[in-house]
């Protein structure tokens, strides 16, 4: 039986008085990809932020219901959100390396977080992530250029290797490729593949053949509801829910 | 009233690909009766007419695999519309095996040079008319979209089947009784082989509407 | 398709004549504005162009022990109560054998700048060994006879009407027939601060004034306009109360700067007796005034940063504090420097509050600490515009150009600033 890592639990989002999410119950197995589609607006994304509490930064954005990680509530008044980010990280819908070198961008996280002890060892570090990511063959001449100086599917790699190389235990991924050709594309989902093995990794994305292609299960949202989960390969041959049968044969936006 | 995909061409494409696959559909049916009732009254004529048309069912199903191919690629279809499009790549391809057959038979029938008068056999009309009858089921569900008429195609090809063993036996009987008549009782074994053939082509095409109307193969 | 066509065809020739016509305009208003602006600056120039030279006459100087250093005891303090105002007065007599006259030698003797003393003074404390020595020497002119050299058709005024009389101008045509006058860079104009004379009046004393009083300026209002800005920004609670805040933030920069002036007075002076004229006090009232400027341009330039790097530092585990110092204000920085010196050469223009606190004293020596009374380049154009002597028309303009300079550079290292540092998202 497969392990369970994120257990959400009648999870409501509200944006001030605008319910944005309706009482999701959704498991996600762990070091599986899963992911989220649904139309723009469906609350799959704010779904995603809840993981990492990243709607805590919107002002007017509240949640009820329970997120479990390992069973544990990542809620919970003891839990600092630092602390959870550190375990839980996000790539984002566009690029964005900090406006600094590749070196710095990844080392960035190891060195807020002080898991380092020496330059040797972040040196080491930053390698290892940036090999992880696929990305230290292509840049190890240029480390310290900026990071804004690589392509744009380079540059969602580097954001990729500055996310792992905290060693999170979840990666939540919003729309990682939504601003990449397709080779880019390719290139990042191979990545995720790969990084499949290590990590339990959440991927918000508009793209129905990316989700049938990365991901093991497949949940529908729409209008702030769950429609369906369920193992990806069911969901896009054959969905049990007439509203995800018509999402992805393109007859609803 | 069926839901519409917000690209209208798309919802024009799946009806095109039905549409065409339907009309061979139907040109094949005709090609089969054709070819039954050339053993009624042999006509070597319409015999060379039925092998030619062949031909043209085998371009048809070329025009229908390109048109999948063409909505595979630009569409990327998910769901029904995807069993859509492989079920019609299936069904073209059956029908076109079917036609073959057809065609078979119209073959076999331009080397009889005369019905012998003691062949008196009604069962190879019989097994003719109800493959026929099983074959315009069998599309009329891929028409139709309907399970109810798919389920029944595969209970007709039952009958089929024993229809056949008796045809085979009866005409074991024949030639044992009147030598002279058997080289044309051996045509007459092949077609109603060509025919079980057809019968049993008639049910894959029931099932591929059956995966289709219930998403799953069984 | 075709009446269409027609349609816009007859139309597009309406529409491009009003296309030039706006054009046209607002070339015409482009133009307006440049030719003021090149009037205002050559009349400037004219003008002012004169303040940077003075007039020099060449005197042969007999430093006699008589007068020094009558008891020969080479001492500092009695060279410096000698009366020098004799030998420079004997020295220009003996190029006039014919002037015996008491009061006429009274007026050849004023031909020379009072600030010529001084010079030899100087001179002879350098090196002893010239008394009892002649020597060639560029003595500074005095103001009188500076504005009639640099405006020499004033020679064919009547003699009511110039500065000198009859025999002062045979006297200086002498000295010009004998090439004993010329023009020499003015030293004094950057060196001194004000002086009642003309010719010994400089910006230099204002100049650090202005300086000492930004400094001030530039210490308070930038690490609290900063502060709050990137606490209302950043940090603060988006409630009604911080909306009262913006708007009066808004507000405070548009209130004229002279009510800054009045409490300056009123706090800084009546209340906790701060020094008056002094730098400090008019940078903390400059600072007041800036720092509505310098805290908008931190809130515009903080709100410039994408988001996505904020969400990608928190995304990360970074603290808030961490996002703000680490990327938001980093990349704000040339923003918020750019704003920074734009407040900054606001201030340094402006006169009208430092008028309230008193900064627009008479002072003859420049500020050594941001406790001395000082005044400021702006103040000191005021001062010299309002004085009657002839010699300060130069000088106002003169000054007028140095404060233009300044301008000119510091809104130009502003837009280098933002050049250099700006990262392009």
């Amino acid at each position: 039986m497969q392990k369970n890592k994120i257990e959400a639990k009648k999870v409501s989002v509200f944006y001030n008085d605008k319910k944005a999410l309706n009482e999701i119950t959704l498991s996600i197995p762990e070091k599986k990809v899963t992911s989220l589609i649904g139309p723009s607006g469906c609350g799959k994304s704010t779904f995603l932020r809840c993981i990492n509490r990243m709607n805590d930064t919107i002002e007017g954005c509240s949640m009820t219901g329970r997120i479990l990680i390992d069973n544990k509530d990542i809620n919970e008044k003891s839990l600092d959100p630092v602390l959870l980010r550190a375990r839980v990280g996000m790539v984002f819908q566009k690029p964005n390396p900090f406006p600094k070198s590749i070196f710095e961008n990844v080392a960035y996280g190891p060195k807020i977080h002080g898991l380092t002890q020496s330059s040797d060892e972040l040196n080491e570090l930053v390698e290892e992530s940036l090999k992880k990511a696929g990305l230290f063959s292509e840049i190890k001449d240029r480390i310290h250029e900026p990071g804004t100086s690589l392509s744009g599917g380079q540059q969602q790699r580097l954001c990729i290797a500055r996310a792992i190389s905290i060693s999170p235990e979840i990666i939540l991924m919003d729309e990682p490729c939504s601003a990449l050709d397709p080779i880019a594309t390719a290139k990042i989902e191979e990545l995720i593949d790969e990084l499949a093995h290590n990590f339990t990794i959440v991927i918000v994305t508009h793209s129905m053949q990316q989700a049938a292609r990365v991901s093991k299960q497949t949940a529908f949202f729409h209008m702030g509801n769950l429609i369906e989960v369920g193992k990806t390969d069911s969901i896009f041959s054959n969905p049990s829910e007439k509203k995800t049968q018509d999402y992805i044969t393109g007859k609803i936006g | 009233m069926r839901e519409q995909h917000i690209v209208t061409t798309y919802d024009e494409d799946l009806d095109k690909i039905k549409s065409d696959l339907f009309k061979m559909a139907l040109i094949v049916e005709k090609q089969i009766y054709d070819s039954i009732n050339l053993i009624k009254i042999l006509d070597i004529k319409k015999a060379k007419e039925i092998i030619k048309s062949d031909d043209k069912i085998d371009k048809k199903e070329k025009e229908i695999r390109n048109l999948a191919t063409n909505i595979l690629t630009k569409r990327q279809p998910l769901a029904d519309d995807l069993r859509k499009i492989l079920i019609a790549l299936k069904i073209s391809g059956t029908i076109e095996r079917i036609a073959d057959h057809a065609a078979n038979i119209a073959g076999r029938m331009s080397y009889v040079n005369n019905i012998p008068d003691s062949y008196l056999t009604d069962s190879i009309f019989h097994l003719g008319s109800l493959v026929l009858a099983n074959y315009a089921k069998a599309i009329s569900s891929y028409d139709k979209d309907s399970s109810k008429i798919a389920k029944v195609v595969p209970n007709l090809d039952r009958e089929i089947n024993s229809i056949y063993e008796t045809c085979f036996r009866e005409h074991l009987h024949i030639m044992m009784e009147d030598r002279e008549t058997i080289g044309f009782c051996t045509q007459m074994l092949f077609i109603a082989k060509e025919l079980e053939r057809i019968g049993d082509l008639s049910k894959v095409i029931s099932k591929e509407v059956l995966y289709n109307v219930e998403g799953v193969l069984k | 398709m075709t009446k269409n066509f027609e349609k816009i065809n007859d139309s597009l020739i309406k529409r491009q004549k009003s296309e030039k016509n706006f054009k046209l305009f607002g070339l015409i208003g482009i133009i307006c504005a440049i030719s003021f602006l090149i009037i205002i600056l050559t009349s400037i120039i004219i003008e002012g162009k004169k303040a940077f030279v003075s007039t020099y006459i060449k005197l042969d100087v007999f430093f006699d022990s008589k007068i020094i250093d009558p008891d020969n005891t080479k001492e500092d303090s009695v060279i410096k109560s000698a009366n020098f105002n004799e030998i420079i007065t004997k020295s220009i007599l003996e190029n006039f054998p014919e002037v015996t006259d008491r009061k006429e030698k009274i007026k050849l003797s004023t031909f020379i700048s009072s600030s010529a003393e001084d010079e030899l003074i100087k001179l002879i404390i350098l090196d002893k060994a010239l008394i009892d020595q002649k020597k060639e020497l560029w003595l500074l002119a005095s103001s009188t006879i500076d504005v009639i050299h640099k405006n020499p058709d004033m020679l064919n005024f009547p003699e009511d009407e110039r500065l000198i009389d009859d025999k002062e101008l045979k006297w200086f045509q002498w000295f010009l027939s004998e090439e004993k006058i010329k023009f020499s860079a003015n030293k004094n104009f950057f060196s001194n601060a004000d002086s009642t004379e003309p010719e010994q009046a400089g910006i230099w004393g204002a100049f650090v004034g202005s300086f000492l009083t930004l400094f001030v300026t530039l210490i308070l209002s930038f690490p609290i306009a900063v502060a709050a800005g990137v606490f209302l920004e950043e940090l603060a609670p988006k409630n009604k109360f911080t909306d009262f805040i913006e708007v009066n933030i808004n507000n405070l920069a548009a209130v004229p700067s002279i009510i800054f002036g009045l409490l300056g007075l009123a706090i800084f002076l009546n209340v906790m007796h701060l020094p008056r004229s002094a730098p400090i006090v008019g940078g903390m009232v400059l600072a007041l005034m800036t720092l509505p400027t310098i805290i908008i341009a931190t809130r515009a330039s903080l709100r410039a940063v994408p988001p996505s790097i904020r969400e990608a530092a928190i995304g990360l585990g970074a603290t808030k504090f961490q996002t703000v110092t680490h990327h938001v204000l980093p990349l704000s920085m040339p923003g918020i420097s750019t704003g920074t010196i734009i407040g900054m050469s606001q201030a340094l223009g402006e006169s009208a509050p430092l008028l309230m606190i008193g900064m627009v004293a008479f002072i003859v020596d420049s500020p050594g600490s941001i406790f001395d009374s000082a005044t400021v380049l702006p103040v000191q154009i005021y001062l010299w515009k309002s004085t009657a002597a002839r010699g300060f028309v130069e000088l106002t303009a003169a000054g007028v150009m140095v404060l233009l300079s300044f301008l000119v550079l510091m809104n130009a290292i502003a837009v280098y600033v933002r050049y250099k540092f700006e990262k392009k998202w």
